[in-house]
């Protein structure tokens, strides 16, 4: 958002309204309106000719005219009688008293430049009471004032001030008079012209202190002077001084529209030199329109009233006086502010731009919509609505940018000419995207579209839809969308994006040999400038991946890694092209390309490194060389068939000399890195030492077939009994180094699994026990290193016969005790933990190692996996409460984590045994919506039904029963149970001929679980009696003992005793 | 001789020693001029006919006003509290200074003290700013009392009410405040609440509010010393508790830099100490 346009057309505006507060706050207008004549000085004296008056009539006739108000007729008599007898000397006494008439009846007609003769010429007269006197001479530096001659006038202000402010036993209204004159003083200074402001405030600055003590409100108004002084000499840091100041005593400024104004103009200088802070703490202090003018009003209120209080008091002239001349300046001030507009607006933009300026966006945006919100419409609450979404979106505040957003296009969408509408909702689309809501957003793209197609934000509003498709999976639509973006705006720069993502789109589709079309003809269509050319030629590279097209893929993506080295996608296409070479049997290339991986990408390092281990393992459980890859085998055979030619052509003393060289030069053991260039041949070397030998033993022959065979038998010998051993100790390397270099890494144990994994399947088992222990003691402590906990099931696996698993459960023991002894606690969970769900273990030790366990497990750090295995064993000993309370605890810790479905299940299942079938049914909700593990899901909905069973809702748990039928996903003998459980609940429901069919499906369908078949058969045959059909039943009961797999079940039994009483043996009849 | 005086509707205004205060009627004791010299009479004004008094301050009563001990204030109030609703008398400020005096001294006596004064205040007191002040007063109380949730219908009230902003800020600081501790609460049990579909929209929408919320005084209302700073701090606590460190850094930056000579300045400087010790 810029401070610059609209903060200079609103400076300007505030410079204005500060210059028309000013002029008021000078004093002018309110001294005037003050003491304002009642008359224009445009009556017209009708009938009255001075001239014929005599002296006396002229007297008395001017006073009672000046009593009644009517000052120009007075003014004419008076006149003519300093004129026709002002020199008659009887007469200057009488003449003397009316000068001073003279004087006010022109300043009543605000006569300024006459009144000034007329004023020195009534001083000079004397003989007036001292408050006559001291009015004029007020007056006199106020009309020299209105004339322009702002010298002299403050000559007469001084002068005045001199004479009454130090005067021994001054009143207090010449107290008043004087601070007036002052402020006079200094509105004159700034009125004229070739000002210095430099000595108005140093006079201001010496004459404040005293004035506040002595008026504060006259000293409220020297501060408005002093702060304009200061404003116009462009010294802020003391106007912002003097604003802090005043703001503390606003109750003393009569003034106030005119102060804030001015700290407005202050903090409006900050603002533009870009010192945030300081415009924030000006602009903060300035109220807004509504609360200042009704604080205004009520202030003129409370004077008014004081007013009346004053008046019904006696000897309160002056308090009076002064009283007045401040209910006239407040009345003034709010005239002319009730003039301006769009004040708050300016002022709330001005505060949210120096809060943009520190990058408080929150609070930009917070006080954007304040102004937005509660102000009326307007250019400048136009405009800083836009800034007011985007403030919301930089806090990824985006249900509040939407918001914001409507309440703009609510406020100003009246015209589908509006240039900020589609903006508007481009920044609304944009949000909705973000929430993410990319329904909404695809229609608000759209609507862009739509109203404004010619604009230039519909190409990119057509272009995001196709992205939002993306992002819902719907590739074709978004095929559709960039197609159209492509014709309708070919010409435009939008149109790159919709060809390189329509390639992207087909990739996503799997339509790789489309895509690999598209992106081409993007290559081919902006060559070295595409924005997206080497996502492209990666993408390119992938799709011959994906498409099994791995030679085409090898040399896509070893030519991107080549030209763009260092390129995001570097690490991936390094995977994909060692998948690539491996795949088509190049395993050295392969390998050596998964190492090239960075470490600094660690996901993609890590892949490489595991997929290396996992070819080394491939090698090593190949039990011929063809079974491994048989590329890979040519090429070694390749090298034989050198080995061979130069056996053929070199003596052997020297043949053997060359393998000892190679031996030695080779030789200390296995070449793990076998991606080096040349190892498979070194490795060769050394079953050729082997063959050697074995000639040797053999070397008094000289038969090529011999030694052909020898040759052969040594090679294959070599292979099955070296190869595996040397791919296992590469492998047992490889995984060694990972964990050795990458210990934190969330792979270690999957590392260390594979390390010890090697050394079994070398038949080092002790060597495996080994590792597997020393990772489990060294790493084992170690919370955030989960994955050492799968070590168990592999270390548990070394113990096979009854005695090793005593040894293992002894050891685990041991290392208990260790782990206690040193305080780890972890390490003692997992071991416990360990303990308690190892196979073949006692009752008793898996109680007491999960009872230790229990009281180990910390929540907050601890698997999940382990808390839920102890939270059910919690359970499933009735230890409610505490059961409950690590359920909820570590579904808390872990809200993502698979085993919530198990708290869920866990606090169902908690909550129907305390009764509480509220809570049971709102877990196994959450169970319903979170659960993946299939076997929970179907016994999280079995419980459901239980409970609406105990809730007594029979048809929501019928409906729950046979929705759970109906899913796939639940095992056939949870399914045989719901139908056992569903026929029960029809017999509950008195619908017994579908639970008849019911009970039927059990037996025909589910043959494998004899216990529910059996169970089946008795209740479908005892229903059918119910139902007065005992040959039916019989038929059942007969059917059911008849079948040799129910032979042994309790309710066959039974159906054989029924039997008997349903249709006994002829003997038994006739018995 | 100095003395109250007694302005009566449709009368001369009547100078004297108001002697008492009761019922529907006041008592003065009035100068007047018989033969014998000057005398007294008592005259009864009924307060149907009273515009105001012009009350003789006592002696030293500006002083106790400004810097007077907790008993110096109380003997005041003892002296002055029946005067509470008689139109231009000071007797509310008087309680006011004393309830102020009884909150700052801590406890829940003195809380209690407090709030029973401006109860009565918020009642009597002729003067509607007077009444307004005690309504903010005794919501100090309430919290200061511990009786949360009464001071947050309370305030409930009063931010539906009140006009003048001190007292709508002191409410809304209660609201938030309640706010913040179920925001803490909710993140105490929801630790990895981001990560948790099931709150995460609910407690995420809380900590905006209260930010939001927090924010005001500060950003319309910033000359308050109290409250905008007070606003700040609950910011930055409440983004420090939702993970968002650099922002809650940001607003106790701004506290620190627009009020140097807030009081919260401490705690901001704690809080960030706290913060950093964790981060740590």
């Amino acid at each position: 958002m810029e401070v610059g346009e609209e903060a200079a057309t609103i400076g300007a505006m505030a410079r204005r309204l500060s210059a028309a507060l000013f002029t008021l706050l000078c004093g002018f207008g309110a001294l005037f309106a003050q003491d304002e004549p009642a008359g224009d000085g445009a009556v017209e004296i009708v009938g009255v000719d001075p001239k014929s008056l005599t002296a006396s009539e002229l007297y008395e006739q001017g006073r009672q005219a000046y009593s009644r108000q009517e000052f120009p007729l007075a003014e004419v008599l008076l006149l003519e009688l300093i004129a026709s007898y002002g020199q008659n000397a009887e007469l200057k006494e009488a003449i003397d008293k009316v000068k001073p008439l003279v004087a006010l009846a022109q300043l009543r007609q605000k006569k300024f430049e006459e009144a000034l003769p007329s004023i020195e010429a009534a001083i000079a007269a004397g003989g007036m009471p001292p408050e006559v006197v001291g009015e004029l001479e007020f007056w006199r530096g106020l009309c020299l004032m209105q004339i322009g001659s702002y010298v002299p006038a403050q000559h007469a202000f001084g002068e005045f001030y001199q004479k009454y402010h130090g005067k021994e036993g001054r009143t207090r209204r010449e107290l008043m008079r004087a601070h007036e004159s002052l402020l006079l003083f200094a509105a004159a200074y700034v009125a004229k012209e070739d000002k210095e402001y430099g000595e108005l405030i140093a006079m201001l600055n010496h004459v404040m202190p005293k004035l506040r003590l002595e008026s504060r409100e006259a000293a409220a108004r020297a501060t408005v002077l002093l702060m304009h002084s200061l404003v116009e000499s462009e010294r802020f840091d003391e106007a912002f001084e003097l604003v802090k100041v005043q703001f503390q005593d606003l109750e003393a400024v009569t003034q106030l529209i005119a102060l804030q104004s001015m700290a407005l103009e202050v903090g409006s200088n900050y603002l533009e030199q870009g010192e945030y802070y300081k415009a924030i703490a000006c602009l903060q202090r300035i109220w807004l329109r509504d609360r200042l003018l009704r604080h205004q009003r009520d202030r003129l209120a409370d004077l008014e009233e004081k007013m009346e209080i004053l008046q019904s008091r006696r000897g309160m002239q002056d308090f009076v006086f002064q009283y007045d001349g401040m209910i006239r300046r407040v009345k003034l001030e709010l005239e002319a502010f009730e003039k301006i507009e769009d004040y708050d607006a300016a002022l709330r933009l001005r505060l949210a731009n120096a809060f943009v300026g520190l990058q408080r966006y929150w609070e930009a945006a917070l006080v954007l919509e304040d102004m937005l919100v509660n102000m009326p419409r307007g250019p400048i609450v136009e405009q800083a609505s836009l800034s007011w979404i985007q403030c919301w979106m930089q806090c990824s505040r985006w249900d509040k940018a939407v918001a914001a957003a409507d309440i703009y296009l609510e406020k100003f969408d009246n015209s589908d000419q509006d240039e900020r509408v589609p903006t508007v909702l481009m920044l609304k689309a944009d949000s909705y995207r973000e929430m993410p809501e990319r329904a909404r957003a695809r229609e608000v793209y759209a609507e862009v579209v739509e109203r404004f197609p010619t604009g230039n934000l519909a190409p990119r509003a057509l272009f995001m839809q196709g992205i939002l498709y993306l992002e819902d999976d719907e590739n074709d639509k978004a095929i559709t969308a960039f197609n159209e973006v492509r014709e309708r705006f070919g010409d435009q720069g939008i149109a790159e994006d919709a060809h390189y993502w329509k390639g992207m789109a087909s990739s996503f589709a799997k339509d790789y040999s489309v895509a690999r079309e598209v992106l081409s003809d993007y290559l081919k269509a902006w060559n070295e400038k595409g924005r997206y050319r080497i996502d492209a030629a990666f993408r390119s590279a992938y799709c011959a991946h994906a498409s099994a097209d791995y030679d085409r893929g090898i040399e896509e993506l070893g030519a991107f890694l080549k030209a763009h080295p260092g390129s995001p996608y570097e690490s991936e296409a390094e995977i994909l092209l060692g998948d690539g070479l491996l795949n088509e049997g190049r395993m050295e290339e392969g390998i050596a390309t998964y190492r090239a991986i960075a470490p600094e990408d660690a996901r993609f390092f890590e892949e490489g490194w595991f997929k290396i281990g996992k070819a080394l393992r491939l090698f090593a459980t190949s039990s011929t060389p063809t079974e491994i890859d048989e590329a890979f085998v040519e090429r070694l055979i390749g090298v034989r068939g050198k080995f061979d030619q130069w056996w053929e052509d070199t003596e052997k003393a020297e043949m053997l000399a060359q393998i000892r060289k190679h031996a030695a030069r080779y030789g200390g053991g296995l070449q793990s890195d076998i991606a080096e260039p040349g190892n498979a041949f070194v490795e060769w070397l050394k079953a050729a030492e082997l063959l050697a030998k074995h000639y040797e033993i053999k070397a008094g022959d000289e038969v090529d077939l011999e030694r052909r065979r020898f040759q052969q038998a040594a090679y294959e010998e070599w292979w099955s009994r070296r190869s595996r051993t040397m791919w296992l100790e590469v492998a047992k390397k490889h995984f060694d180094t990972f964990a050795k270099n990458y210990p934190k890494s969330p792979r270690l144990g999957e590392a260390v699994y594979w390390a010890g994994w090697a050394l079994q399947q070398g038949g080092d088992e002790e060597g495996a026990r080994e590792i597997y222990w020393k990772t489990i003691e060294e790493e084992g402590n170690d919370p955030a290193q989960a994955s050492v906990v799968s070590l168990f099931q592999g270390l548990e696996k070394l113990y096979k016969s009854k005695g090793e698993l005593l040894e293992y459960d002894r050891e685990l023991g041991l290392l208990a005790r260790r782990a206690q002894g040193e305080e780890k606690t972890t390490l003692q969970l997992w071991i416990h933990w360990a303990r308690a769900t190892g196979s073949n273990v006692e009752t008793s030790v898996r109680e007491s190692n999960f009872g230790r366990a229990v009281r180990l497990a910390d929540p907050s750090i601890h698997s999940p996996v382990i808390l839920a295995d102890c939270a059910d064993f919690l359970l499933a000993k009735g230890d409610l409460e505490e059961a409950k309370e690590l359920y909820i605890d570590f579904r808390k810790w872990n809200p993502r984590a698979i085993e919530r479905e198990r708290a869920f299940y866990g606090l169902a299942a908690t909550a129907a045994a305390e009764e509480d079938w509220e809570e049971a049914e709102y877990q196994l909700l959450r169970l319903r919506r979170h659960g993946v593990t299939n076997s929970l899901v179907a016994d999280g909905r079995i419980l459901l039904a239980e409970v609406q069973l105990k809730k007594g809702d029979k048809t929501a748990a019928r409906a729950t029963f046979e929705e759970l039928l109906k899913e796939k996903f639940i095992p056939a003998r949870k399914k045989c149970e719901v139908l056992v459980s569903l026929g029960d609940l029809l017999v509950e429901l008195e619908e017994r001929k579908p639970a008849l069919a019911v009970y039927e499906r059990v037996y025909i369908g589910y043959g494998r679980y004899p216990d529910l078949v059996a169970q089946s058969y008795w209740k479908r045959g005892s229903l059918l009696e119910e139902l007065g059909m005992p040959d039916k039943a019989t038929e059942v009961f007969k059917e059911m003992t008849g079948r040799a797999d129910l032979e042994n079940e309790p309710d066959t039994e039974k159906a054989r005793e029924r039997l008997k009483e349903l249709s006994p043996e002829p003997e038994e009849a006739a018995a | 001789m100095a003395a109250d005086v007694v302005h009566r509707i449709d009368e001369d205004p009547l100078e004297g020693e108001v002697l008492k205060i009761g019922g529907n009627e006041i008592i003065v004791k009035a100068p007047t001029k018989s033969r014998g010299g000057p005398g007294y009479e008592v005259v009864k004004v009924s307060l149907q006919e009273l515009k105001f008094i012009d009350f003789q301050p006592i002696p030293g009563e500006r002083e106790v006003l400004v810097s007077g001990s907790l008993r110096e204030l109380r003997e005041l109030w003892d002296e002055k509290s029946n005067r509470l609703a008689l139109p231009n008398s000071n007797a509310g400020e008087v309680g006011i200074a004393l309830a102020r005096k009884h909150l700052a001294a801590g406890g829940d006596v003195s809380a209690s003290s407090a709030h029973l004064l401006y109860s009565r205040i918020e009642k009597e007191d002729w003067n509607i700013e007077r009444r307004e002040s005690a309504r903010r007063g005794r919501l100090q109380a309430l919290i200061a009392l511990g009786r949360q949730e009464e001071a947050i219908e309370e305030a409930k009230l009063l931010e539906e009410e009140a006009e003048e902003p001190r007292i709508i800020l002191d409410a809304k600081h209660v609201l938030v405040a309640a706010d913040f501790e179920k925001f803490e609460q909710l993140i105490e049990e929801n630790p990895k609440w981001r990560e948790d579909d099931e709150v995460y929209e609910s407690i995420l929408s809380l900590y905006h509010s209260i930010v939001d919320r927090s924010l005001q005084p500060f950003l319309f209302f910033g000359t308050n010393e109290e409250a905008a700073p007070r606003g700040l701090l609950f910011a930055a606590k409440a983004h420090y508790l939702a993970g968002e460190s650099d922002r809650a850094k940001e607003s106790l930056a701004d506290l620190r830099a627009l009020y140097p000579g807030s009081t919260f300045v401490v705690d901001a400087e704690r809080l960030i100490s706290e913060n950093q010790e964790h981060e740590n």
